[in-house]
């Protein structure tokens, strides 16, 4: 619904409706991360408008530049009210809410074991507030016993066990420079209802980005970096729980040299020699450089989503990475302004090793 | 039956105690006692009998061994014993010699005929009653009789007369004739002594007690011994087999030695052949569906073979009994509506079902046959089995799989090989030399006649630890379960599922492809295109800036299938208005190259028509000298400032640089003000100007000709020294750009000239050799996808999405040269981008990634793409295609990549003439997003007009299908209202006498700060300018008029202009602008004081945003 039409080219339009009835707010501001609900927070002003804020009321968003902006659009309910001597903050989810606090549902072996995680969540994920139309296809990762997904539990439960497990590792020459190369799902609603499977692939080279930014970068702000060393490992040392004496050391002598050595052993319940050998290196290789996140805020780019791909040049970087967009907030008290932290899942010791073995 | 065992003939036991006593009585001596006698004399004459007495005693069995030496099982009965005596002289006549059982015990050494004992009387006559029974009787021994003489026993047991009994025989000749046996006493009694040979009976061992069971997947078993046979004599274990409800030892024997064996594997038992049609040289049990029995016979040493023990019989139907082998009889896929369906689509659940005669516990699922597939490492075996598998059942070869180990292909393996006939999936059910006996025609396949096959036709097979196995709640012949197809794919073998079941005892079926060998094929499906745009309002690019346009985005796009990922995008639009241009990628603009000084830039046409009135216009900041008209690099002498400035361009013949006067500094926006006529779609390249590309004077030009060194066409060039050029370096020689292909010598390098549309000229010695800086060679273009014109309405896909950088040949002539890595266009189809042999105006330019199919399969397929880097494009000077840049040169070198590139991107060719290809550009692929920025001109008098329209933006979506680079697309659509902006000219306003400026004051704050550090450092350090600061503008007006009032009033409101203007003049000419603001109002005010009752004032508090640039 159109609340009112703006006359120049460069105002946010906004259209919000509660329960199907338009009400102005006086502010306005979203917050998206993957694999979480987006919420929305706003502010209504008056007893009259506050009385229409109920919880659970439908909340429609219609916003942006002419209101076309997908990312701004949003459908969800009213999860908090809070009211205060002027009127209300309240705070609206959208339907990923309902998830959390769906049913218990029995997720039994027979029906899950050997079925697409893909399909999987798109089941779990099909309720009547939410559009599933988009999640079609799969992931080629299959739900196995070890996943342990089964059990009474809810849907969102289900959901994140199953995106607990929806990785893969690639080993491509000619796609890759590492030598193991994790692809992630994530899930979020970017507009409306619809919610999406985003398949990430960030270090393929053939990946391409969707925002270029760099330190010199003339159109962000506050470009901030995290590089953190705390889960580099250099040094790996592997050994058989079954026979101690299967043990096998692997050094990454150029991670050595320029971070200092940072080693960690563990054990592999295994007597494959072999399995010891590749499981020490591949898990250096993936682990030898810090992890870097990145935050920074851009005005009208209100077009990217959580999961869209960001190449950062930075000096500290010797290329370019590409990273997905992590979480963003995007506040319209000042314009469009939008925070985003880009950053990706690393992988634990025993995820990695869930996939190779 | 126990069967049967002796001792050797001996004379004493194992502990050497004597069996025997003996000695003679004489009636013809009657009171004579033979103590310790060496011969025993006999006669029957009348008066004179002579008669043996023997006392025996036989051993316990503890004392005894057999005849082969071994103790005796404590669990042997006595059964019989022999004896024999040797002879010391014959008879004169035959005769025979009986023994009977002593009634009255005799004391061997003082018996005589008279008494027993030397004083108590007895009558030992063959009459007297001194004996019982007969015991033992000769054979009849002669005159010529020598040796040993052995007597049979009888009246043992009714005497009682076991292990270690005691008792004495006396011994008569029958007929009267003398003669002697020698007696224990003899003096070598080993060689003559009596000798006993006790026999006895070894009761069978007790039986073993035996069950089958499987192993972790079910295919295989093993035999398991649950209780051992327990008799302490038992030798080995036999396993025998057979295929029907009985078995006995000699049936497929299996010996085991080692009794303490716990499992016997089922695969290690002998195998059997299997007549039929098919016939099989070798099988194991197990391997098909037979009734089997299985038992285990236990061996002592005397029950042995035949006779050893058989264990209960652990049997396996083929039908009816239990265990039962399962066997799925049927495994189908069923749509919602319940109907058999073996079409379906990607996401549809389907019910899939799994059905037996007989109950089972738990089903075993592999949705990804494919994917469970395991190399073996193990070849077909040419050398032995020739190229072919025969695929008639009916020859002796069907069932051979020749390999290069067949013992490491195991019972229940399902493996495949593929020739060029095909696919074939086979059961291995034995082993033979030189061959693994399989079952043909598996899971979803058919028998195929192999040809083809050698050494290194691999042997794949199925990973059973893939299969994923769930346990039933309760026993069913019937199992429905959900199921979506997640991939698409009209070969069988790609959405391969597959089932097995297991039986209460664990055994399991053979994997059953879902729906046979009618399997399940899964239309391909389009991906979901999902078109977003940054803003649907979008002011013209009057004044051109980064916020002057619109970003389109295809990020939210979907691929539909697992297996599927988007790879390109294209983009289009459609103006409602003709007088709208929206300039694709107008705002991506890549600045480096100008870190190196400010450049001029050029403005090429690649498109092959001509044009004539092709205008461009550039934003951005440029250097000038003083007077801020003159145009001046910013590392010259003259240079003084940077202005935002704007600059026309007019593009004209194809491939000619169009060069800007202005030197840049940084390019926001390049828009399209007017299309050619002429103007098909073509890609624009905005580069750097050759002239002003950094240089370093590397080598000079030393070919030593006379005369032109350098002739125009040349391209060997000799230099001093050719250590500072690599392959991929850009050289410049006079203004001519060229790129360098290789290194060919310390002094030598090959060249392409003309590069970059520059002209040929000839040169003399001397002439440097510049080496074009590396960055501003990689950073040579600021934007090489412009373009403006869009085919919307083209029908064709590779025309259609040109606009947005989509690019594609299809050639039915194309050739490949190897040696110098170029593709000749010799023709293409319609369906290409442009129907032209031009690579330029089909969209390709230099730098350009491009993916390759061909029937030259090794230059790339639509499965494996061959990926080459375009170096360069020319025109070939001979027919049939002259004046069309109809070739390229590709990379050749990994030094003309850049690293990500050099992952994929090939360097080498395959050469060939007249082949076909399929050619798209792909460095632009995977690029889900583009800038456009619009304008709204008159044509006639190329002037802006502004006004409103509404443009279709359309996004298309092609995903990464391995049959063609154009399958699987989606389109989708978005509207964007471009309009004209309001603006207020506040110079106007003061012009017409409305207002009145009183002052106005221009500040700028922030974006630099600075620190002083801790010590006696006099200035600060860390004064890095991170931004230029906010600028703003305070204005101070006097409003005169009641349209200067409603004007401002408006402005202050905020909702009706865009912009608002004001110049500052310069200091030295007043009346002419030094700059003129672009503003918008961040707050404002209106006063009206007693002071002046019918005027007004204002203060306007304005945000510089740009300046007002035409």
């Amino acid at each position: 619904m159109v609340v009112f039409s703006e006359i120049l080219a460069d105002t946010l339009s906004l259209s919000v409706t509660i329960d199907t009835k338009a009400i102005p707010v006086t502010s306005l501001q979203y917050n998206a991360a993957l694999n979480k609900s987006r919420k929305v927070r706003f502010t209504v002003v008056g007893d009259d408008l506050v009385q229409l804020c109920n919880l659970g009321s439908e909340v429609i968003i219609s916003a942006g530049r002419d209101r076309a902006i997908s990312n701004l659009n949003f459908t969800g309910i009213i999860r908090e009210v809070n009211p205060n001597n002027e009127g209300a903050e309240i705070i609206a989810m959208d339907y990923i809410t309902l998830l959390i606090t769906s049913d218990f549902v029995n997720y039994k072996d027979e029906d899950i074991l050997g079925r697409d995680l893909f399909v999987l969540v798109a089941d779990a994920m099909n309720i009547t507030e939410i559009d599933t139309s988009n999640l079609l296809g799969g992931s080629g990762i299959v739900a196995t016993s070890s996943m342990d997904l089964s059990g009474l539990q809810t849907k969102k439960e289900f959901i994140d066990k199953c995106f607990e497990n929806m990785y893969l590792f690639v080993e491509d020459t000619t796609l890759y420079f590492d030598k193991l190369n994790p692809i992630t799902y994530y899930y979020a609603i970017h507009e409306s209802n619809k919610i999406d499977i985003m398949r990430i692939d960030d270090l393929n080279v053939k990946s391409k980005p969707s925002l270029i930014i760099s330190k010199t970068n003339d159109t962000i702000q506050q470009l901030s970096a995290r590089i953190d060393t705390t889960n580099l490992v250099n040094s790996y040392t592997v050994t058989s729980s079954s026979n101690a004496k299967l043990t096998y050391n692997f050094k990454d002598d150029g991670s050595i040299t320029r971070y200092g050595l940072r080693s960690k052993s563990d054990s592999l319940n295994s007597l494959d020699y072999p399995l010891i050998v590749d499981t020490a290196q591949k898990y250096v290789e993936q682990n030898k450089e810090p992890s870097f996140n990145y935050s920074f805020t851009i005005r009208n780019a209100d077009h990217l989503s959580v999961g869209d791909l960001v190449e950062v040049t930075h000096p500290l970087t010797e290329k370019s990475i590409l990273l997905p967009i992590s979480e963003y907030s995007i506040d319209t008290t000042a314009g469009l302004v939008m925070n985003v932290v880009l950053g990706r899942k690393r992988l634990t010791l025993s995820e990695t090793i869930a996939k190779l073995v | 039956m126990s069967q049967s065992g002796n001792t050797n003939f001996i004379y004493q036991d194992e502990s050497n105690n004597t069996i025997f006593t003996d000695t003679y009585i004489d009636e013809g001596v009657p009171t004579s006692s033979y103590d310790t006698p060496t011969t025993m004399l006999l006669e029957s004459g009348a008066g004179d009998v002579q008669a043996i007495i023997q006392d025996i005693t036989i051993p316990k069995k503890e004392e005894l061994v057999d005849s082969n030496g071994n103790p005796l099982p404590a669990d042997v009965k006595f059964s019989k014993i022999e004896m024999r005596l040797y002879l010391n002289s014959a008879p004169s006549g035959d005769t025979l010699v009986e023994g009977f059982l002593l009634s009255t015990k005799a004391v061997i050494p003082h018996v005589t005929w008279n008494t027993t004992n030397g004083s108590t009387a007895w009558d030992p006559d063959y009459a007297g009653l001194t004996h019982t029974d007969l015991m033992c009787t000769s054979p009849v021994i002669g005159t010529g009789s020598s040796g040993y003489v052995t007597f049979t026993f009888k009246n043992l047991s009714k005497n009682n007369i076991d292990f270690g009994s005691n008792f004495q025989l006396i011994l008569f000749a029958l007929s009267s004739n003398s003669f002697a046996f020698r007696s224990i006493n003899h003096g070598t009694p080993e060689d003559y002594a009596p000798n006993l040979k006790i026999y006895f009976r070894k009761p069978k061992p007790d039986p073993a007690k035996i069950s089958i069971f499987p192993d972790a997947y079910g295919l295989n078993g093993m035999i398991n011994i649950d209780a051992h046979t327990q008799d302490k004599n038992l030798q080995k274990y036999y396993v025998g087999w057979d295929t029907d409800a009985t078995v006995i030892q000699s049936d497929n024997t299996y010996t085991i030695t080692d009794t303490n064996i716990e499992s016997i594997a089922l695969s290690d038992l002998p195998q059997e052949a299997l007549s039929g049609t098919p016939a099989y040289t070798k099988r194991w049990p197990l391997a098909f569906n037979d009734t089997l029995s299985f038992a285990l016979f236990s061996e002592d040493l005397y029950n042995t073979t035949t006779n050893s023990t058989k264990s209960n019989i652990a049997g396996m139907a083929a039908t009816g009994a239990v265990p039962l082998r399962p066997d799925i009889t049927s495994f189908d896929s069923f749509n919602a509506a319940e109907a058999s369906d073996t079409t379906p689509a990607i996401g549809e659940e389907m019910t899939l079902t799994i059905k037996d005669t007989k109950d089972f516990i738990e089903f075993g699922l592999l949705f990804d046959v494919e994917a469970a597939l395991l190399d073996t490492g193990i070849t077909w075996e040419n050398d032995v089995g020739g190229s072919t598998m025969t695929h008639t059942a009916g020859n002796a070869a069907y069932t051979k799989l020749y390999n290069s180990d067949p013992d490491g292909l195991l019972l229940g393996d399902m493996v495949k090989i593929t020739s060029g006939a095909g696919t074939e999936f086979m059961k291995v059910v034995g082993h033979d030399s030189g061959f693994t006996v399989v079952e043909r025609a598996q899971m979803n396949t058919a028998a195929v006649n192999h040809t083809g096959l050698d050494d290194n036709t691999k042997i794949y097979k199925i990973n059973y630890d893939d299969v994923i196995f769930t346990k039933l709640k309760s026993p069913t012949a019937i199992h429905s379960f959900k199921h979506t197809f997640t991939k698409a794919s009209v070969d069988i073998h790609t959405n391969h599922v597959a089932a097995v079941i297991k039986n209460a005892s664990g055994f399991a079926s053979d994997l059953k492809s879902l729906n046979g060998t009618t399997g399940i094929t899964v239309a391909e499906s389009n991906p979901i295109a999902k078109l977003t745009t940054s803003r649907s309002k979008v002011p013209y690019a009057k004044y051109g800036d980064k916020t002057a346009g619109v970003t389109l985005s295809l990020a939210n796009s979907r691929a539909v299938g697992s297996n599927r990922q988007i790879e390109h995008y294209g983009f289009s639009y459609d103006a409602a208005d003709a007088d709208t241009v929206a300039t694709a990628n107008a705002l991506t603009n890549n600045n480096a190259v100008f870190d190196s000084g400010s450049k001029r830039v050029s403005l090429i046409s690649t498109g092959s028509g001509s044009l004539t009135d092709s205008t461009w216009r550039i934003f951005g900041i440029a250097s000038f000298e003083s007077n801020g008209t003159s145009p001046s690099p910013d590392n010259a002498p003259d240079f003084s400032h940077y202005q935002y400035v704007s600059e026309r361009i007019t593009v004209t013949t194809r491939l000619t640089h169009a060069l800007s006067s202005n030197y840049w500094k940084n390019i926001e926006c390049v828009v399209c003000e007017e299309i050619d006529e002429h103007d098909t779609g073509n890609r624009f390249l905005l580069m750097a100007a050759t002239a002003d590309l950094n240089t370093s004077s590397a080598s000079i030009l030393n070919e030593g000709d006379g005369g032109v060194d350098l002739s125009v066409s040349e391209t060997s060039v000799t230099i001093l020294d050719s250590s500072f050029y690599k392959p991929g370096d850009i050289v410049k020689i006079g203004s001519e750009l060229c790129l360098v292909e290789s290194v060919d010598s310390s002094v030598a390098i090959s060249v392409r000239r003309k590069y970059f549309f520059t002209t040929p000229q000839e040169y003399n010695d001397g002439q440097t050799i510049l080496l074009v800086d590396r960055e501003d060679k990689n950073n040579i273009y600021i934007n090489n996808n412009l373009r403006a014109k869009a085919d919307y309405s083209s029908a064709n896909t590779a025309t259609k999405y040109m606009w947005g950088g989509f690019a594609q040949i299809i050639a039915d002539d194309i050739d490949f040269d190897a040696t110098y890595n170029l593709m000749y266009l010799d023709s293409v189809t319609s369906a290409s981008s442009v129907n032209n042999e031009d690579w330029y105006d089909n969209g390709f330019a230099i730098g350009d990634i491009i993916k390759v199919k061909s029937n030259q399969t090794e230059n790339g397929t639509y499965a494996a793409p061959g990926y080459y880097k375009i170096m360069d494009i020319q025109e070939s000077t001979g027919p049939p295609d002259s004046g069309d840049f109809d070739y390229i040169y590709v990379a050749e070198h990994a030094d003309m990549l850049t690293d990500k590139e050099a992952l994929y991107v090939s360097t080498s060719l395959t050469g060939n003439n007249t082949k076909t290809a399929d050619i798209i550009r792909y460095d632009n692929a995977e690029v889900p997003t583009i800038t456009a920025a619009f304008y709204n001109y008159n044509a006639s008098s190329n002037t802006y007009l502004g006004d409103s329209d509404t443009v279709k933006f359309e996004g298309l979506v092609i995903d990464n299908d391995t049959t063609s680079f154009l399958t699987n697309t989606n389109s989708d659509t978005t509207f964007v209202r471009t309009v004209g902006l309001n603006t207020l000219d506040l110079d106007a306003l003061a012009s017409s006498g409305d207002i009145a400026i009183a002052s106005y004051k221009i500040a700028r704050s922030g974006g630099a700060s600075a620190t002083m550090p801790l010590g006696n450092r006099r200035y600060p350090i860390g004064s890095t300018t991170s931004r230029l600061g906010t600028v703003n503008m305070s204005v101070e007006l006097r409003i005169l008029t009641q349209a200067g009032y409603r004007q401002v009033y408006s402005l202050i409101e905020g909702d009706r202009y865009d912009f608002v203007f004001l110049d500052s003049n310069n200091v030295d000419t007043p009346n002419s602008s030094y700059k003129s603001f672009r503003m918008k109002v961040n707050s404002g005010t209106i006063n009206k004081s007693t002071t002046l009752a019918s005027q007004y004032t204002a203060s306007l508090n304005l945000l510089i945003l740009g300046e007002e640039i035409v």
